[in-house]
């Protein structure tokens, strides 16, 4: 046991305007459709919370703000410091209303990636004391144009410290599997940076059409410097074909090299990525980011919903047999 | 011709087997200076060969390398080295373990004990290949020796001693594996703490004496077991350590305090950037007495003629490799714009006739620019008579300002049309064709090894078997390895802005003293000698000098040396530096060093770069 659980994972067969949760997470930020999945869940839900960001109220955050104070939310607002220990308290006093199973949805829209990786890593902690049921749920945004020059990065490492993956063999080659946006780019300058010897990349595949011309222009050098048979596409709404496809992907490719992904343009891609994280543990999970200096965008909801369910069990359950992490098999 | 899948692996030393890097090894003049038996330190940007010239040292690139020099070079390594990996993965992995639930103490010292770990399976593997072989049929054998499988028996009992460790079969090769799933334990190790009270992790840190190793100690033990059983004189080791600049700190500080034990049979060969906050305490480790100061050997050019002469010899290596012709690269690539006219041509003046090359562009540029025909008449200069000059005065007026005037013809708008509205900067894609040409690809390339071989992968790959490459295919792919180029010094993080400003990445500074230098290179009434390089000053705030230090080891910038002829920065302040001549087709810049200016001047001259950049 090294103190995280390796978690089992399912396609969401949810439906999240009926299905009941014991707790109910999403963020409060500025995009519009921070609150769309909120005001879809149509079943009982014992404890809601929205943990707040502390930088760029501004946009529809304070409609969102309002909404939420209406509809019994629980409003919380560590920094991001203390943003993980907090959801931890959370989970740790949980009690589910029936059964042996915590129940959890997760609105992951509008949170930021480094607080989506703190949820996993705090739900995947080997000391609490219930399994827990989570359905991670995503709202596909309205298009709009990406931001014409970014500002500087701040943070060029780890998702988190939960995903900074493991190698034996830090001589070996590097592969890095990346999930392309429409960031000028970004997928080129973070593997130049990496140095990495091989590249995979996953161009997502979604009902917004205006999507796909924006980021091949992003990425128009590098999926030039990629041969085809590394180029594979991946529908954004369905996240649990995702998610088996890139671990598939990641177990291949991890038998003779090291690997870091580079979960780039969708959250739910880079979800995917974290999940895969949590079951390949000595993997990386990385992300670029400028931080708050990044503008604020106010990010539409279409009506498209979509999601993946995670088990994460409890090393405490009488009886239970850990599932092992897989490691490096060379 | 070599088969690579992708770009990215066409010439990375990092994830390439000794072996693999000796196939394609051209030594620059640096290797034989780092062959001697001394300590030292390896200083270049990101792809300069330091990877390349370390693994060059290891006994399976030794045994493979095929090349003229090579018997020379070899008589001088009378030690075996060890490769000790490095990379930006690797070190997130050290500075991360534990995942933010144990003291510091604690990570340190697991951080630590696996650098240890990886440091003694290194030397190990150098063991069994000296032992072994290295699976290859060699060239020539290097370094070998005699063990029997008693004698390897002793060896591995006594290493398994020494370091702690159970290895399943009495083997090298098993305490290799065993080391290897040390790695692994420590990082499992650190994952089981975290969920310990803090008073328990005490007691299980503390009964693990695998975990407070020194590494030059154990090692010291290792090579004794070894040596005892091989029957051969005692040698030294060379410990070779890549990308040092990328160590946590703690890391750093337990090399130094190795390094100052004086092992005598331990070289330390160390790589690592030009700029290095921290440089004091390196050089400490080296105090300047006889065998124990180190040999400081950089991994750039300071004359343009040294860097053309290694990138031919990488150029007719490339075309060797493919079976292909070795034809010049004047003959294949052509002439460069920013080439002044040849000695012959310069004594003659036929260069500079009114029907030549350069004749007709001092003509056109006089045509269009009244502040270049200005300077002419200045100088007393007839641009129908250039080659009527005196050869001094040729020298001194016309071959000086002669690199500029491609530049500026290309990027700037007549007057005429200026006069009409337009603006003063044209943009057109045929200015890449600027770029192409030998000495200008060479040059844009800084000799660095991976830029050259990445740029010329694709080139090569492009033409086929050439005669001539046209100078559009030349200048499309130089833009595109100045974009990549670009793309990777944007992601690198940035520094916070003083004051709590914001925080102002290498591409930033690069962007606002290439669009100033372009400014004033084609914008600007004309001048001779327009700035194309920066003094840092002094009183530049922290987060200003740290970023300049950033595109240093990134190689956005160059180091322009002083008298004092110091190569490792601590500080840029007061130090002379130019833009990356791969950066000069994205900012419009002649490939030449130009006089300094003084940084703050650039910054606080500079209007917004975004609105300047050329696309």
């Amino acid at each position: 046991m090294n103190g995280a659980m390796v978690p089992a994972v399912y396609p969401l067969d949810a439906d999240i305007e009926t299905e009941g949760y014991d707790l109910f997470i999403a963020a409060l930020g500025f995009e519009s459709r921070a609150i769309a999945v909120a005001q879809r869940l149509g079943g009982e839900v014992r404890h809601k919370i929205a943990w707040s960001f502390l930088d760029r109220q501004e946009l529809a955050f304070s409609v969102n703000e309002e909404y939420y104070h209406s509809s019994g939310f629980e409003i919380r607002s560590p920094p991001d410091s203390d943003f993980e220990l907090d959801v931890q308290r959370q989970l740790a006093g949980a009690e589910p209303l029936e059964g042996e199973v915590y129940r959890i949805a997760v609105d992951i829209s509008s949170f930021s990636r480094f607080r989506i990786a703190s949820i996993i890593s705090a739900l995947s902690a080997a000391d609490l004391h219930l399994d827990r049921k989570v359905d991670f749920l995503y709202t596909l945004a309205q298009f709009s144009n990406p931001p014409e020059r970014a500002p500087a990065n701040i943070h060029v490492g780890p998702v988190h410290r939960f995903f900074s993956g493991w190698t034996e063999y830090p001589e070996d080659s590097l592969t890095a599997i990346v999930g392309l946006g429409y960031e000028q780019d970004r997928a080129l300058g973070a593997v130049e940076h990496l140095q990495v010897s091989e590249v995979w990349a996953w161009t997502p595949r979604s009902p917004i059409e205006e999507y796909s011309g924006k980021l091949h222009e992003a990425n128009d050098i590098f999926l030039e410097m990629i041969p085809e048979q590394r180029q594979l596409t991946y529908d954004v709404l369905k996240p649990f074909d995702a998610f088996v496809s890139l671990e598939s992907l990641t177990r291949q490719a991890n038998q003779d090299a090291s690997v870091v992904l580079l979960p780039f343009g969708p959250k739910i891609f880079a979800l995917a990525a974290m999940l895969v994280g949590t079951v390949h543990r000595n993997v990386a999970v990385w992300r670029v980011s400028a931080g708050q200096t990044e503008e604020a965008s106010d990010r539409h909801p279409t009506d498209h919903v979509c999601g993946i369910r995670a088990v994460f069990p409890s090393a405490l359950v009488e009886g239970r047999e850990l599932a092992e992490e897989r490691t490096d098999t060379r | 011709m070599t088969d690579h899948s992708s770009i990215f692996e066409s010439f990375n030393a990092r994830s390439l087997r000794p072996a693999q890097v000796a196939q394609r090894f051209v030594p620059p003049s640096q290797f034989g200076r780092l062959t001697k038996r001394r300590h030292s330190l390896v200083i270049g940007p990101r792809g300069s060969g330091k990877t390349t010239l370390l693994k060059m040292l290891q006994q399976p690139a030794l045994e493979q390398w095929d090349h003229d020099q090579a018997a020379e070079i070899l008589k001088r390594i009378d030690y075996s080295s060890v490769f000790v990996a490095a990379d930006v993965l690797w070190s997130a992995q050290l500075r991360t373990l534990g995942e933010d639930r144990l003291d510091t103490t604690t990570r340190r010292l697991l951080a630590i004990s696996a650098f240890t770990t990886h440091v003694l399976r290194a030397l190990i593997t150098t063991m069994i290949q000296r032992a072994h072989g290295t699976g290859k049929e060699p060239l020539r054998v290097v370094g070998r020796v005699q063990l029997s499988s008693e004698g390897e028996g002793r060896v591995a009992a006594e290493i398994a001693d020494t370091l702690h460790l159970k290895p399943r079969l009495r083997t090298l090769r098993s305490i290799r594996t065993s080391l290897s799933g040390r790695l692994s334990e420590i990082r499992q190790l650190g994952g089981r703490l975290s969920l310990l009270p803090k008073e328990d992790r005490q007691s299980e840190l503390y009964t693990r004496p695998e975990l407070h190793l020194a590494f030059v100690q154990a090692a010291g033990a290792c090579v004794d077991a070894f040596e005892a059983e091989i029957q051969d004189t005692p040698g030294s080791w060379a410990l070779c350590f890549d990308e040092l600049e990328l160590a946590p700190q703690w890391i750093r500080d337990e090399l130094v305090r190795s390094i100052r034990s004086t092992d005598e049979r331990f070289l330390f060969k160390l790589a690592m950037s030009p700029f290095d906050e921290e440089i004091d305490q390196l050089e400490s480790a080296f105090p300047p007495s006889p065998g124990h100061d180190f040999d400081p050997i950089e991994l750039w050019y300071n004359d343009r003629r040294d860097t053309y002469r290694f990138c031919e010899k990488l150029w007719y290596s490339m075309l060797d490799e493919r079976g292909w012709e070795k034809r010049p690269p004047r003959e294949v690539l052509g002439g460069s714009y920013f080439d002044a006219p040849s000695g012959y041509w310069r004594q003659v003046g036929s260069a500079y006739s009114a029907d030549s090359k350069w004749g007709r562009r001092f003509a056109s540029l006089a045509e269009k620019d009244s502040t270049f025909r200005h300077y002419l008449e200045k100088k007393d200069i007839d641009v129908r008579r250039l080659g009527e000059l005196p050869a001094d005065r040729r020298a001194a007026d016309v071959r000086k300002i002669a690199p500029l005037l491609p530049v500026r013809e290309f990027f700037r708008a007549a007057d005429a049309e200026y006069s009409k509205g337009r603006k003063r900067t044209r943009r057109s894609r045929k200015s890449r064709a600027l770029y192409a040409g030998a000495s200008s690809l060479f040059m844009g390339t800084e000799g660095n090894p991976r830029l050259f071989i990445g740029l010329f992968d694709r080139l090569l790959s492009t033409a086929g078997e050439p005669s001539r490459i046209s100078k559009a295919v030349q200048g499309r792919e130089l833009y595109k390895a100045s974009q990549r180029f670009a793309a990777m010094l944007g992601t690198i993080p940035a520094e916070s802005g003083s004051g709590g400003g914001l925080p102002r990445g290498i591409l930033t500074l690069v962007r606002k003293v290439g669009n100033h230098f372009h400014s004033q290179v084609v914008e600007a009434d004309f001048v001779a000698e327009p700035p194309l390089s920066f003094i840092v000053d002094s009183d530049l705030d922290a987060s200003q000098l740290r970023t300049v230090g950033q595109a240093l080891n990134a190689g956005a910038i160059v180091y322009i040396p002083d008298a004092t002829g110091q190569v490792l920065l601590g500080s840029p302040r007061g130090k002379r530096f130019r833009l990356a001549y791969l950066l000069a087709p994205l900012y419009g810049l002649p490939i030449r060093k130009g006089r300094a200016l003084s940084l703050r001047k650039i910054l606080s001259a500079a209007s917004d770069p975004e609105q300047l950049e050329l696309t």
